[in-house]
């Protein structure tokens, strides 16, 4: 009917041609006279099809332009979903209200996530090429941050509208924080390996600096930081530490002796 | 009583560029209403979504609205100022005066405006 190919047009980016109050009205009445049910479904359903539309797009989208894809896919789904919204608000605010159903906002992020995220190769792939692009910056490589940071956000989103769905701790921050690990204990062996143990300790809160600034820039969540400094305090100082106090000539113990004489 | 209807009608046009003083109500005959646009948007939120969003009635600055006869029309927007007017204000609120036989049409209206 007239919302559904409304949501088409809006899908179309031709909302400027639609009469806002007539979308309005259609939703109004249509509540009013009882059929909240069908309206709901009808939207729901509606949202399914374009999303599964948009899916199939990024599930053909190559690595080098995925990042982008997903970026761009994302706020692109926002503007819509406001829309969509505010031409349905009465809905959202009554019969939403009173049959307990997800407001259309949040059931435009619930769709999103189950069925685009959700998607083997596309969510997969995605959090692949941001690991990726961290261990990038980590080698000194510069990453289109802006690019990560709209994914990551993306991910604290989609969990925002299902309580039990923690999309960002479970599809990223659990593999980000053990990817990380690895790196640091890697790192710390070789930077042991060749270095005194003042430079070491230079390098290692160079590097502490240099992990607390990314994820600012990356607007991870503060819960990140607590588990990722922790990790990076492990890998390269507690474990080593009894190293770089014996380390023969530079290690700490041996600067203590020279003082002294 | 035209005269002012021209004037507001000339302002309006000519300032439609960037964010207009006034807003253009389209009863479902044809009336013209003209208000202060500011005063709708925080007095209806219906017209304030209507007037913030991506739709047309924010490209152009006209609201059509064909379920609202003239006749109540002209009073809800008396009463989006009498509401603009007194919100928040300390001063004695004098009554609002509704004549009985446009209540029940007036409630619809503004449930549906939201105001």
């Amino acid at each position: 009917g007239v919302l559904a190919n409304a949501i088409d047009e809006i899908y179309n980016r031709n909302a400027s041609q639609l009469s806002f109050e007539e979308l309005y009205r259609n939703a109004y009445n249509l509540v009013l006279h009882k059929h909240g049910a069908l309206l709901y479904e009808g939207v729901s359903a509606k949202l399914n099809d374009h999303l599964l539309d948009t899916v199939e797009i990024l599930a053909q989208t190559p690595e080098p332009q995925l990042l982008d894809s997903m970026s761009h896919t994302w706020q692109e789904h926002q503007i819509t979903m406001v829309m969509i919204r505010d031409i349905l608000m009465y809905m959202d605010r009554t019969y939403v209200i009173q049959q307990r159903r997800r407001l259309v906002y949040d059931l435009g992020l619930h769709l999103f996530r189950i069925t685009v995220w959700e998607y083997p190769s596309v969510g997969k792939r995605v959090i692949d090429l941001l690991l990726e692009a961290i261990r990038m910056e980590r080698r000194g490589f510069l990453t289109n941050r802006s690019q990560s940071k709209a994914v990551l956000t993306m991910l604290q989103a989609l969990g925002q509208s299902d309580g039990t769905a923690n999309v960002y701790q479970q599809d990223f921050e659990k593999v980000f924080l053990g990817t990380t690990q690895e790196f640091y204990h890697e790192e710390s062996l070789s930077y042991l390996s060749s270095n005194t143990a003042a430079s070491y300790v230079e390098k290692a809160t160079a590097r502490l600096e240099e992990e607390k600034e990314r994820a600012h820039a990356l607007s991870l969540p503060s819960t990140s930081e607590g588990p990722l400094l922790h990790i990076m305090q492990t890998e390269l100082i507690e474990r080593h530490a009894q190293t770089l106090v014996e380390m023969d000539n530079s290690g700490f113990a041996a600067l203590l002796k020279d003082d002294t004489k | 009583h035209k005269g002012e209807r021209e004037r507001l009608s000339n302002m309006a046009d000519q300032s439609d560029s960037d964010s207009p003083g006034y807003v253009k109500l389209v009863s479902a005959e044809g009336h013209e209403f003209f208000m202060d646009r500011d005063t709708a948007i925080s007095a209806s939120q219906t017209i304030r979504l209507m007037l913030e969003g991506s739709f047309k009635e924010a490209q152009d600055n006209i609201i059509q609205l064909p379920d609202i006869s003239g006749y109540i029309l002209e009073k809800v927007v008396q009463y989006l100022h009498y509401k603009a007017q007194y919100s928040n204000s300390d001063s004695r609120i004098p009554e609002f005066p509704i004549e009985p036989e446009l209540a029940l049409e007036l409630l619809i209206a503004a449930k549906y405006l939201d105001c």
